[in-house]
């Protein structure tokens, strides 16, 4: 059973992660480990949620702390490294087409358990486990485009500009995104 | 706008009075036809449940430990081989990216210096100081330029320092290979498929003439060529 880490914002842990993060920047593998369990858990979740496919999310989550080993000596601090850390997954997996061809596969799924096993392992969520659940695979059924600015605005919490930034379009363009996620997402859950 | 707004224009605009921001008259609009409208206001509250339940959703866990994947792939094994000035096994992620970057020009260089130089000299059976000055440019340009070169007795000696750690590596790439794009992976077998040429031809030329400064040196250089290569397979992304 792997355990559960959480993330902790508080400021004391926003500054042992930082140095943590100069600390494995330097070459330091516990230190970089430490980084990993203290936030595997929302890269997977980013990843899980973009993705909507367990194994795939699985391998987006590794490639993005390998990267992130990669690339710490690119981290200058400007953020907090778990922003900076959001930011490098967003870009892996808005980067990968590989997941492309499973997703187009899953929404012909007739039986309607599209993304269901993405799903498995919630923690920290204070709704109810039948609400959730349906939330959940509602949104891992939502077509890829509407799917990932659903996630990034309403879920994480970013804005149009930075959306529309990050996937290379317009903010027209997310905002149709969104406001088709949400009314998919509506019928989904009314059904 | 004028006059009240209907409800298919509220459907529309709807995501105004759910997000900050936007115009205040077509906000103030909207609100209005809420305020009149009991189906739109079962929509508007519909919205605003369901963008504060996503705002509320918990975090994922992993089914499965994903960090041995990922130290495996960090982990790129290093043998101590004394005098080759082989970095410690755990490198800084500076090191790591460099090898990155480095790998198509380490497998481009590499060929070069393994092929073109150390191939020409095999085949022709020779390893006089005239011919080695003549690839002496060639051979400088590759990965082991400018490394303390192996001080292996023969070829066999040569073998057992890297052995080891290229089927460590092998096991690792093997392990990558499905998640890895199909053409990187075509790329990485031919150009592993060339260095392996090259070694072996080396140490056929090693057979004939065991006492060849050269010759070990460029099956040095060609086994570093091959490490290098799988090194950076290992720490490769997953296909994009």
């Amino acid at each position: 059973m792997p355990v559960v880490a959480t993330i902790d914002a508080s400021p004391a842990s926003a500054n042992r992660g930082d140095s943590d993060a100069a600390s494995a920047a330097a070459g330091d593998r516990r230190a970089f480990e430490r980084l990993y369990h203290g936030h595997v858990n929302r890269v997977y979740s980013l990843c899980g949620r973009m993705v909507a496919d367990r194994t795939r999310a699985e391998e987006l989550t590794q490639d993005v702390f390998v990267r992130a080993w990669e690339k710490l000596h690119l981290f200058k601090g400007e953020s907090s490294f778990s922003t900076w850390l959001h930011r490098l997954a967003i870009n892996v997996v808005l980067n990968s087409r590989k997941s492309t061809a499973r997703e187009d596969a899953r929404f012909d799924d007739p039986a309607g358990n599209a993304g269901l096993d993405s799903i498995a392992g919630v923690v920290g969520s204070p709704m109810a486990p039948g609400e959730l659940l349906d939330l959940e695979a509602a949104i891992a059924a939502l077509p890829p485009g509407a799917r990932h600015v659903f996630v990034l605005h309403d879920v994480e919490g970013y804005k149009h500009e930075e959306i529309a930034t990050q996937l290379g379009v317009t903010t027209g363009s997310t905002k149709a995104q969104l406001h088709r996620a949400r009314f998919l997402l509506r019928e989904a859950l009314n059904r | 706008m004028t006059g009240p707004m209907r409800c298919d224009e509220f459907e529309r605009l709807v995501d105004e009075l759910l997000d900050p921001g936007g115009s205040e008259p077509v906000r103030a609009a909207a609100a209005a036809h809420a305020d009149a409208c009991a189906a739109c206001a079962g929509l508007l509250a519909d919205l605003r449940r369901l963008r504060a339940d996503a705002a509320r959703l918990g975090t994922l866990e992993p089914a499965r430990d994903l960090w041995s994947g990922i130290a495996a792939r960090l982990d790129t094994p290093v043998i101590a081989i004394a005098d080759r000035g082989v970095e410690p096994a755990e490198r800084p992620a500076a090191a790591a990216s460099r090898r990155r970057g480095w790998w198509m020009a380490a497998a481009a260089a590499g060929l070069v210096a393994a092929t073109a130089g150390v191939t020409t000299l095999v085949v022709r059976g020779t390893s006089t100081a005239a011919t080695a000055g003549g690839v002496g440019g060639v051979l400088a340009s590759g990965p082991s330029a400018g490394a303390p070169v192996l001080r292996a007795s023969n070829a066999r000696g040569v073998d057992a320092a890297y052995d080891s750690e290229i089927v460590a590596l092998h096991a690792l790439v093997a392990r990558r290979r499905a998640s890895l794009d199909p053409a990187t992976v075509a790329v990485i077998e031919r150009n592993l498929a060339v260095i392996d040429t090259a070694i072996a031809e080396c140490k056929n030329a090693l057979a004939r003439d065991p006492e060849s400064v050269f010759l070990k040196e460029s099956l040095t250089s060609a086994y570093d060529s091959k490490v290098a290569l799988l090194r950076t397979a290992v720490a490769l992304p997953s296909a994009e």
